[in-house]
């Protein structure tokens, strides 16, 4: 099975205020996305949108061509891990495995049951007495033993060890190697899980400002790194996102097109370096908020 | 992650590098299977379609090929052709930039020459 799942002007409104605005945007069957955001960029909402749990005040969601929200069929094949399970909260794990195998109709028991031994998992324990990690690994046994055609996960390694992420992350990859599931990951950890992510979707006060894939996300972002009279030129260019000077030396943060400056730049003894996934992230939110300040 | 990503270029780029490496050390040799993107990507703890982006550009020069069922193939002659496009890169990676540095430090191109000399006489 290979569909598409599609988001087209999509927008939520709680009271006054736009959780999401005119969010367009489609995940290809057999890829992993990366959606980052902010702290209240609307990442929960989004996934909560495209899952069909909370209507859209506008837009619509359709998976395989059909309207997700009142579809069961549809909703059947979107599996969302939310970070918190509120409704799990007085039941026992062993309990919550059996409505999962019960309601979730790509359920594997057999992945179950090895993933709640991966990560030792006390079956007689109630889901609120779980410390955080454990309550994100018990999501995530949820997420990778529903063969869902979607999944979306929430925050996947809230209080997870830096061991546990890892874990999930070869987990994730086991699991998507010749597939054909869709998973949409919302992180803070950016470097250590950016080498997972296909595409990579940037959500900025409740709008998708970018969704392409990782490397030509990645492909203009740079650090120029050297003399502050040679770097001066540059001041006020659109493609600095970032700027630090110290003693004579300064940092730029570049995003954009180099090709025309790159051998010149070069020449004067300008080094040019990769910018990380995180920190590209960091200066281009910074960024727009520093824009939108300046309209208000 | 296993050597993979502190680097400058593109993961898949440096995924084709690591194979481009096995084949010219002799890690890999001619007609010998390669291992399949999902290995990689579980090897170097990155998403298989990028694993799959690396490999599938070695079969665009067509140092790989696919053999329907089985999976990835060392073509014959691939290690030729490696060299011989590295030592065109060579020059662009190694030479321009040691001069530049050079110039940067007040070098001459004497005394590189006098440097190399030395170093291959200790070398021998």
């Amino acid at each position: 099975m290979s569909s598409i799942l599609e988001c087209r002007q999509v927008s939520k409104r709680f009271g006054k205020s736009h959780a999401i605005l005119d969010a367009t945007v489609s995940f290809e069957p057999g890829t992993v996305h990366g959606l980052l955001g902010a702290n209240g960029a609307g990442k929960t909402t989004l996934l909560h949108i495209l899952s069909g749990m909370i209507y859209p005040t506008q837009g619509v969601v359709t998976f395989d061509g059909q309207q997700v929200h009142e579809n069961t069929l549809a909703m059947s094949s979107i599996c969302l891990v939310k970070s918190d399970e509120r409704s799990w909260a007085d039941y026992k794990v062993k309990d919550i495995m059996k409505f999962c195998s019960l309601l979730l109709p790509g359920w594997d028991e057999r992945k179950a049951l090895s993933l709640l031994q991966r990560f030792n998992l006390p079956a007689n324990k109630r889901y609120k007495q779980l410390s955080r990690g454990m309550q994100s690994q018990l999501g995530i046994v949820k997420g990778l033993a529903n063969q869902a055609p979607i999944t979306l996960f929430d925050e996947p390694t809230l209080g997870l060890d830096a061991d546990m992420r890892e874990a999930f992350y070869e987990l994730l990859i086991q699991e998507c190697s010749g597939s054909d599931r869709t998973i949409i990951i919302s992180t803070h950890l950016i470097d250590e899980s950016a080498n997972l992510f296909e595409y990579i979707a940037l959500l900025e006060e409740g709008v998708i400002t970018k969704h392409q894939d990782t490397d030509s996300f990645l492909e203009h972002a740079y650090y120029l790194q050297g003399n502050s009279v040679t770097l001066e030129q540059f001041s006020g260019d659109p493609r600095v996102l970032h700027a630090e000077s110290l003693a004579g030396t300064t940092i730029l943060a570049w995003y954009g097109d180099l090709s025309k400056e790159r051998a010149e730049l070069e020449q004067q003894g300008i080094r040019i370096s990769p910018l990380p996934l995180q920190k590209l992230f960091v200066y281009l939110t910074r960024k727009g908020r520093f824009n939108n300040e300046e309209v208000m | 992650m296993n050597g993979i990503h502190e680097d400058s270029r593109p993961i898949f780029q440096q995924i084709a590098e690591k194979i481009e490496d096995d084949i010219i050390e002799g890690r890999l040799s001619e007609e010998s299977q390669v291992p399949s993107t999902n290995q990689f990507a579980a090897f170097y703890k990155i998403n298989p379609a990028t694993a799959a982006k690396g490999v599938n550009l070695l079969v665009e020069q067509n140092i790989l090929y696919k053999k329907r069922g089985i999976g990835m193939f060392v073509a014959e002659g691939a290690k030729e052709m490696l060299l011989e496009k590295r030592r065109h890169e060579f020059y662009e990676q190694y030479v321009v930039t040691m001069l530049r540095e050079a110039a940067r430090l007040g070098i001459t191109t004497g005394q590189i020459a006098e440097m190399i000399t030395a170093t291959t006489k200790n070398n021998d």
